[in-house]
C-alpha cells in the first residue's frame, strides 16, 4: 500500500505563561506519535477536546513544527523543509478547518478564494465553474462573499477551495462541527462523492464515532496527545479494547470516572479509568499488536 | 454609497445646530462679556460701551440673539470678532489652513511610522523587536503631549537646528514660491514632530493588536496551509484585514487631532485654532468662539465621514443598506 504521510515519534510540547510572563508551564501536547496514512485508506482520529486531535493534524501538514521526531510524504523527510521547498506538498496536501465562519477571508469573494488555491500554473485552464460544480453551489455564487452565505454554504466553499488543486489528501478536521443535522449529512455526503471522483484520501478529525464510523477504514484514538488505539474500523468498533475507547463508543454503559486534571508518569488515562492497576500510575503502556493490524497501549492486555 | 454620504451630510445640520446653540448658551451664562473689562478702564465713557454693545447686537436676549448669529451663519457670516475688529471668517482661514497643515502633516508622518512597524512587531509577536517598540509606544502613550512639548521646545531652542515660533522667518517679498514653501514646512517640523511622537505609540499599539488578533485567525493558517507566500499571506490577507478597524480611527483622529493639537500649538507657538479658540474664550470673543466651534465641530463629522466612506469602500462585508 503506497504511504502519502507518515509522522514518526513525534512530540509537540507549548508553553504556557502566566500574566506577568514569570511563571512557565509545559503543556505536553503530543506524545511520542508515529501514524501513517496510507493512499485511499480514509483514517479517523478521535479524542476528546484538548486530547491533541488537531496539533496532530498541524503536524501533519507542518502547520506546526514537531519539537522531536519526523514527517515523511511519500518517504521523504520533509520536517525540515522550508516554506518554498514545502511548495508541493502544500499542493497535495490540503486542509478543512473546522468553523467556516472563520476559515475564510471575510474580504474575498468565492471567485478569489478558489482561484487562490489553484497552482499558478492550472489557473488559465482550470474553470472555477467545475469546482463550483463539484461541490454543487450556483454559478452565480462565484460574487459571493463569506457573509453572504450560510454556515453549510460556507463549508462548501471551504471544500471547493481545498480540491481546487487537485490535491491527494484531505485533512477534515471536524469538518462538520459546526453545521446542523442536515447539513452534516449533506456535506459527509459530498465529501464521500468527491473522494470517488478525485480518488482523495481523508484524514478525518472528530470527536464523533458515528462519523469516522461511516467515512473512514482505520481510526485512531488518542488521548492526552497519546494512541491508546489504533485499527481498521471493523475491528475497533466492533471489540473496543482500551477502556478510553469504550467510553467514547458509549458513554453511558461504562461507569464514568470525573476528568481528572493530573498526569500519572504511566498510563496518561490511569486516573479516569476505573480498571487501573498499581502497575498503569508507574509505567507508560506501549501500543502492541493485539489482533493483526489491532494496536493498543493497555496493561489489561497484557 | 451617494445616498450614505448625502444622509450623513443630512444629519450635519442639526448636529451643528444642537451644538452650537448649547455652547451659545454656555459661553453667554458665564459671568461677564468682551465690554466688562472695559467698564474698569475710566476712559472709555459707559455711553460707548453700551453703543458697542448695541452694534454688535448683545443688547437683545441671549435666544434672538443666538438666531441672529445663526441666521447670519447660513450665508456664511461668522459675525466680526470684538478683539480683532475684522471678520471671524478671515480670521479662522488663516487659523484653519496652519492647523490643517499641522494636523495633517503629523498624522500622515505617524501612521507613515506606525502601521510598518506595527506590521513587523505583529508579525514577530512576544520577540525581542516586539517587546522593544511596545516599550517605545508605551513611554510615547504615557508621556503628556504638553511635556514632551516643552522638553522639544527646550531642545530645539539650545541647539537652534530648526526655527521656533510663527510659520515664516524669510519675508522677503521677492523670495520665490518653492523658498517660502520650504521655510512654512520648516516651522511645521517642531509642532509636527510633538503631536507625531504622541500619536505614533498609540496607532502603534492598535495596528499592531489588530495584526495579532488577524494573523491568528483561521483563514490565515488556511492561507498558510495553501502554500501562499509569506509576502501575499502578511499583506494581502492580514494587513488588508487588520486595517479596517484602523479607518474608523483614522476618521476619529481627523476630527480629534485638531482638537488634540490646541496645547501643542500653544506650546510650539504655532499660530493654529488651537491658540485662537483659547485667546477667544478667555476673553469672551463671543463670536469667534462660536465660529471655531462650529468649523471644529464640522470637520470632527467629516473626519468620521471620510473614515466610514474608507470602511465602506474597503470592506465587503459594510455595503450600504
Amino acid at each position: 500500500m503506497e504511504e502519502i504521510i507518515r509522522c514518526e515519534k513525534v512530540k509537540k510540547t507549548f508553553t504556557v505563561r502566566d500574566f506577568l510572563g514569570i511563571n512557565k508551564r509545559v503543556v505536553l501536547a503530543i506524545d511520542n506519535v508515529s501514524m501513517t496514512i496510507n493512499k485511499g485508506v480514509n483514517t479517523g482520529i478521535v479524542g476528546e477536546s484538548g486530547s491533541g486531535k488537531t496539533t496532530l493534524a498541524k503536524i501533519l501538514l507542518l502547520l506546526v513544527r514537531p519539537d522531536d521526531g519526523s514527517v515523511y510524504y511519500k518517504g521523504t523527510n520533509i520536517t525540515k523543509f522550508s516554506e518554498t521547498e514545502l511548495r508541493f506538498f502544500r499542493k497535495n496536501v490540503r486542509i478543512i478547518f473546522q468553523n467556516p465562519f472563520k476559515s475564510l477571508n471575510p474580504r474575498a469573494n468565492v471567485e478569489r478564494i478558489i482561484k487562490e488555491a489553484m497552482p499558478e500554473d492550472e489557473r488559465k485552464t482550470k474553470k472555477i465553474a467545475d469546482v463550483l460544480d463539484a461541490v454543487g453551489l450556483p454559478q452565480n455564487y462565484k460574487d459571493r462573499y463569506p457573509h453572504q452565505m450560510s454556515g453549510g454554504e460556507r463549508q462548501r466553499v471551504a471544500i471547493a477551495r481545498a480540491i481546487a488543486g487537485n490535491p491527494e489528501c484531505i485533512i477534515a478536521d471536524e469538518p462538520t462541527g459546526n453545521l446542523d443535522a442536515t447539513t452534516e449529512v449533506y456535506i459527509l455526503n459530498l465529501l464521500d462523492r468527491l473522494k470517488k471522483i478525485f480518488g482523495l484520501t481523508y484524514v478525518f478529525i472528530s470527536h464523533n464515532l458515528k462519523i469516522v464510523e461511516k467515512m473512514c477504514e482505520k481510526i485512531i484514538v488518542i488521548y492526552r496527545g497519546n494512541i491508546v488505539e489504533q485499527g481498521l474500523i471493523s475491528q475497533v468498533l466492533k471489540s473496543p479494547l482500551h477502556p478510553y475507547t469504550c467510553l467514547l463508543y458509549n458513554p453511558v454503559s461504562i461507569k464514568t470516572i470525573e476528568t481528572v486534571d493530573k498526569t500519572s508518569q504511566g498510563c496518561p488515562f490511569a486516573y479516569r479509568c476505573s480498571f487501573a492497576k498499581k502497575i498503569c500510575f508507574e509505567v507508560k503502556p506501549q501500543l502492541k499488536e493485539k489482533e493483526k493490524e489491532h494496536l493498543v497501549a493497555c496493561f489489561l492486555y497484557e | 454609497m451617494k445616498k450614505l454620504i448625502l444622509k450623513r451630510l443630512l444629519h450635519l445640520i442639526p448636529m451643528l445646530i444642537g451644538m452650537s446653540f448649547v455652547s451659545f448658551i454656555i459661553i453667554q451664562s458665564s459671568p461677564g462679556d468682551y465690554f466688562a473689562q472695559m467698564k474698569m478702564n475710566p476712559e472709555i465713557s459707559p455711553e460707548t460701551i453700551q453703543q458697542m454693545r448695541t452694534s454688535f447686537g448683545l443688547d437683545k436676549p441671549v435666544i434672538v440673539q443666538y438666531f441672529y448669529w445663526l441666521k447670519n451663519l447660513v450665508r456664511f457670516d461668522f459675525g466680526v470678532s470684538f478683539a480683532y475688529h475684522i471678520p471671524v471668517r478671515t480670521l479662522i482661514k488663516f487659523r484653519l489652513k496652519n492647523t490643517l497643515c499641522l494636523a495633517i502633516f503629523s498624522l500622515f508622518l505617524s501612521w507613515l511610522i506606525a502601521i510598518p512597524l506595527a506590521v513587523l512587531a505583529g508579525y514577530k509577536e512576544n520577540s525581542f523587536t516586539d517587546r522593544f517598540l511596545s516599550m517605545l509606544a508605551y513611554i510615547s502613550i504615557s508621556l503628556p503631549s504638553f511635556f514632551v512639548a516643552l522638553l522639544f521646545v527646550y531642545f530645539i531652542s539650545k541647539t537652534a537646528v530648526l526655527p521656533l515660533g510663527g510659520t515664516r522667518s524669510i519675508f522677503d517679498i521677492n523670495a520665490g514660491t518653492f523658498v517660502i514653501f520650504a521655510d512654512y514646512m520648516k516651522h511645521l517640523l517642531v509642532p509636527g514632530i510633538v503631536l507625531c511622537f504622541v500619536n505614533t505609540g498609540w496607532i502603534f499599539r492598535l495596528m499592531r493588536n489588530n495584526f495579532v488578533e488577524t494573523f491568528n485567525n483561521p483563514y490565515i493558517l488556511a492561507a498558510w496551509a495553501r502554500g501562499l507566500p509569506a509576502r501575499s499571506v502578511i499583506f494581502k490577507h492580514t494587513l488588508r484585514n487588520a486595517m479596517n478597524p484602523m479607518f474608523t480611527i483614522l476618521g476619529m483622529e481627523i476630527g480629534t487631532i485638531l482638537n488634540g493639537a490646541a496645547l501643542t500649538e500653544i506650546i510650539c507657538g504655532w499660530p493654529g485654532m488651537g491658540s485662537l479658540i483659547l485667546e477667544a474664550v478667555l476673553s469672551h470673543d463671543l463670536y469667534l468662539v462660536m465660529g471655531s466651534l462650529v468649523i471644529s465641530s464640522f470637520l470632527l463629522i467629516i473626519g468620521n465621514l471620510i473614515g466610514d466612506i474608507l470602511i465602506a469602500f474597503f470592506d465587503p462585508r459594510i455595503r450600504i443598506t
